[in-house]
């Protein structure tokens, strides 16, 4: 399968100019029209509110309004926009603790800086070809974190069964809202 | 036997997407309505996938020109952090700096200079373990006093050898900070 990148919308969100210049050069090399930038957090959101983007490519650090709590404020199961929008996390951390606050944090895909063509293309067909469901529970909501099933994880457990106690059959399309 | 599960984790009953209940979690299966409306099965000579990333790197080469330009900005950037920091010792002048230092350490490669991705590297690294504490003057100057002076002579990579010693003279300052000023 191929991407087009012509039919997808994005919104990238970072304080520095230039490396929203870069990302919205490879997006357009990747063939994207629609390319819609925030300098900060606040306007981010704005503009994911009003122009619906199909994916949001977000700095972590920004002043006032971060990628992280600007993910935080995306990923509401309740909200009227899109809960389920691809998020990906483009940042100059690359330590691990750094990797699990974002995913906790509901980030789809997490990209370290510097950025290369190759990479994010990759996060891109992730995003659109291999999305994963999404996870709810009393203290998160964002995609299942459980990238790979292995039969040898030695984590903590974090479910405490999967037996299902409610299966819910009925509704079996998504809501406009959730339609980006 | 159907159970009622928690109202913590019940879905909206406005809510269409089908889910799964569990006991302490609920999966939620969005259709891939990108999936839908982007993908499309691969043509025999449409290049594939490659061919796709070399046009956005060749597009990012063009962008190249503008570069050394920018990096001309981000030096002054950090200049004026450095110097607000030496006057107010602030935590707004600290976080500048940073800002500042963190941004290099993410473009610096990209925009040509990946010797001045690693110093700044570095020097996040050190800020971040210091967390509140501005650093130094003694650490912060040579670190700014490096890059600007790679900058200016256009030194980029690790084939030149001054510029990699340098470096390693630069981790070892920081870690001699680190070590009087007992940070972890």
């Amino acid at each position: 399968m191929r991407v087009d990148f012509t039919k997808l919308r994005f919104l990238v969100v970072d304080d520095n100019a230039h490396m929203r210049r870069i990302v919205r050069t490879l997006l357009h090399g990747f063939g994207a029209r629609e390319v819609y930038e925030a300098g900060d957090g606040a306007a981010g959101l704005e503009l994911f509110a009003t122009h619906l983007p199909d994916i949001i490519i977000v700095d972590w650090s920004m002043p006032i309004l971060d990628g992280i709590e600007l993910t935080g404020m995306i990923r509401r199961p309740d909200s009227a926009v899109n809960p389920y929008v691809p998020i990906i996390m483009l940042t100059g951390h690359s330590e691990k603790s750094k990797v699990m606050r974002a995913r906790d944090a509901g980030v789809t895909e997490f990209l370290c800086k510097p950025i290369s063509a190759k990479s994010l293309h990759q996060r891109l067909l992730n995003c659109v070809l291999n999305p994963r469901p999404f996870i709810k529970t009393r203290d998160y909501f964002g995609p299942d974190r459980r990238r790979n099933v292995s039969g040898v994880y030695a984590g903590e457990e974090r479910r405490l069964s999967d037996d299902a106690m409610v299966v819910d059959t009925a509704p079996l399309q998504l809501r406009d809202s959730a339609i980006s | 036997m159907q159970q009622t599960p928690p109202d913590a984790f019940r879905p909206a009953a406005a809510d269409p997407v089908p889910t799964e209940v569990f006991a302490d979690h609920v999966v939620i299966r969005p259709p891939n309505e990108l999936g839908a409306k982007a993908a499309r099965p691969a043509q025999v000579r449409d290049g594939g996938e490659r061919a796709v990333v070399v046009r956005a790197e060749h597009a990012l080469k063009l962008l190249s020109q503008e570069f050394d330009v920018w990096m001309d900005v981000e030096m002054e950037r950090l200049e004026q952090a450095r110097i607000d920091l030496a006057q107010t010792r602030s935590k707004p002048a600290t976080e500048a700096l940073y800002r500042s230092v963190h941004d290099l350490r993410g473009q610096a490669a990209t925009l040509g200079f990946p010797l001045v991705g690693e110093i700044a590297d570095g020097l996040c690294s050190l800020m971040e373990r210091l967390g509140d504490l501005p650093p130094p003057p003694t650490v912060v100057d040579p670190h700014v006093e490096a890059i600007r002076a790679m900058v200016r002579e256009q030194v980029r990579s690790r084939d030149n050898p001054v510029g990699v010693a340098l470096v390693g003279h630069l981790a070892e300052l920081r870690e001699a900070v680190a070590t009087r000023l007992a940070v972890k």
